[in-house]
């Protein structure tokens, strides 16, 4: 018919859902056939997104780059302060020892989060080149908010309240090698140091 | 936030107290074309303080009390709304913050992680399907409830015989190999 003879952005447009340029790859009139619907898949998030970049081939000279593996979920159904808490415990530690603890704890994103620690070292394994699935460690963990929806909540004697109902998204980075040490507590001998040195590198203004 | 559904009835009491208390003291003689107190009763002593002295009190409680000092207790309530660094402080603070657990171990039987003071839960969930099983032939045997034997039950799998120790105990049988974990006496 002659609603598919126009191009493939109109197409687009009208039919947003069907994709006609796929039904017509045999008869070879649309060789577009990557192009992706806006609606069928919504935003792409930017920590989604961090997983594509490519880096050029490193020199023999250059230090190893470790492999860097981004990995999210969205609109977890739970407080982003809640589970703050959980991503401020992995925070440093070690992929397996981050595993143990959430298997352990009692929290609702307990499990949420080893859901996707453990979908995020196995696309390290299968697309990241990541070659021993234990020598990966947690660099960063992050929540954010989710999109909240309010709703009434009913009290006594036909008093109402809004609520609102929070979901959360929760963000990791995995890069491959040990953990790092962690740092040494600030003493006093080191805030000393650091004051006398911020005196010393005064000097005169506007002088000759 | 709660919404308040009905109207502000505590001001208007208050209003209406102050009027009835200033009729009560005979302070509006014109309502009534100039009777002075009829409230009272009748057989009561009258009350020999001037009434002079009550207008300067009604006066003064007169404007007061729509100001509500009498009839509310305070309550406590925040004065300043409290900043992000001072919330930051209280919810990031190392004793909020989830400790990490150090009684973590590995299961010498299936290698699984578990807690040193609990059963390794794998272990634990194969225990407990293989004993649902020999539940439920344990009551195709019994057909019913109240009929069990009052006798100790054994439980033998495959290529077992009962043993002359075995002789009046209840015996189950099990159509599968024995698993190492079950140990025979």
């Amino acid at each position: 018919s002659s609603l598919f003879l126009s191009g493939a952005a109109w197409a687009r447009g009208v039919f947003g859902w069907a994709r006609p340029e796929r039904w017509l790859v045999s008869g070879g009139l649309f060789p577009l056939s990557c192009i992706h619907t806006s609606s069928s898949l919504q935003k792409i998030g930017k920590w989604e997104k961090k997983n594509r970049i490519v880096y050029p081939p490193q020199l023999p000279g250059e230090p190893r780059r470790p492999a860097e593996i981004y990995h999210c979920r969205r609109e977890i159904k739970y407080s982003k302060d809640k589970m703050w808490y959980l991503a401020k415990l992995i925070k440093g530690m070690s992929i397996d020892q981050a595993l143990a603890q959430l298997e352990f704890s009692d929290k609702k994103g307990a499990k949420v989060i080893k859901e996707v620690l453990l979908e995020a070292q196995e696309m390290a394994v299968r697309k990241h080149n990541v070659e021993f699935k234990s020598n990966l460690h947690i660099a960063e963990s992050l929540t954010g908010r989710g999109r909240y929806v309010k709703r009434m909540r009913c009290h006594g004697k036909g008093m109402f309240g809004m609520m609102k109902i929070s979901r959360c998204h929760y963000f990791v980075k995995l890069v491959e090698g040990p953990p790092p040490p962690p740092e040494p507590p600030r003493t006093g001998f080191d805030q000393a140091k650091e004051y006398v040195q911020q005196l010393r590198n005064r000097t005169l203004v506007h002088t000759l | 936030v709660l919404m308040l559904v009905r109207s502000q009835l505590p001001r208007l009491r208050a209003l209406l107290q102050c009027y009835w208390g200033r009729l009560e003291r005979g302070l509006w003689p014109g309502v009534f074309g100039g009777q002075s107190p009829p409230w009272g009763p009748a057989l009561a002593v009258q009350d020999p303080a001037p009434v002079p002295q009550g207008i300067n009190d009604a006066g003064k409680s007169c404007a007061e009390v729509p100001s509500l000092l009498e009839s509310i207790v305070w309550m406590a309530a925040p004065k300043q709304r409290r900043t992000i660094e001072v919330n930051r402080c209280r919810r990031r603070h190392p004793s909020k913050l989830i400790e990490m657990k150090r009684n973590i171990d590995v299961c010498p039987e299936c290698g699984n992680l578990k807690q040193k003071h609990v059963l390794c839960g794998y272990c634990y969930a194969k225990v407990k399907e293989e004993t649902g099983l020999i539940r439920i032939e344990i009551h195709k045997k019994e057909g019913g409830p109240f009929n069990a034997p009052a006798v100790e039950t054994v439980v033998l799998y495959e290529g077992e015989k009962p043993t002359e120790k075995d002789e009046g105990k209840q015996i189950i049988e099990r159509a599968r190999k024995r698993p190492s974990w079950f140990v025979q006496n």
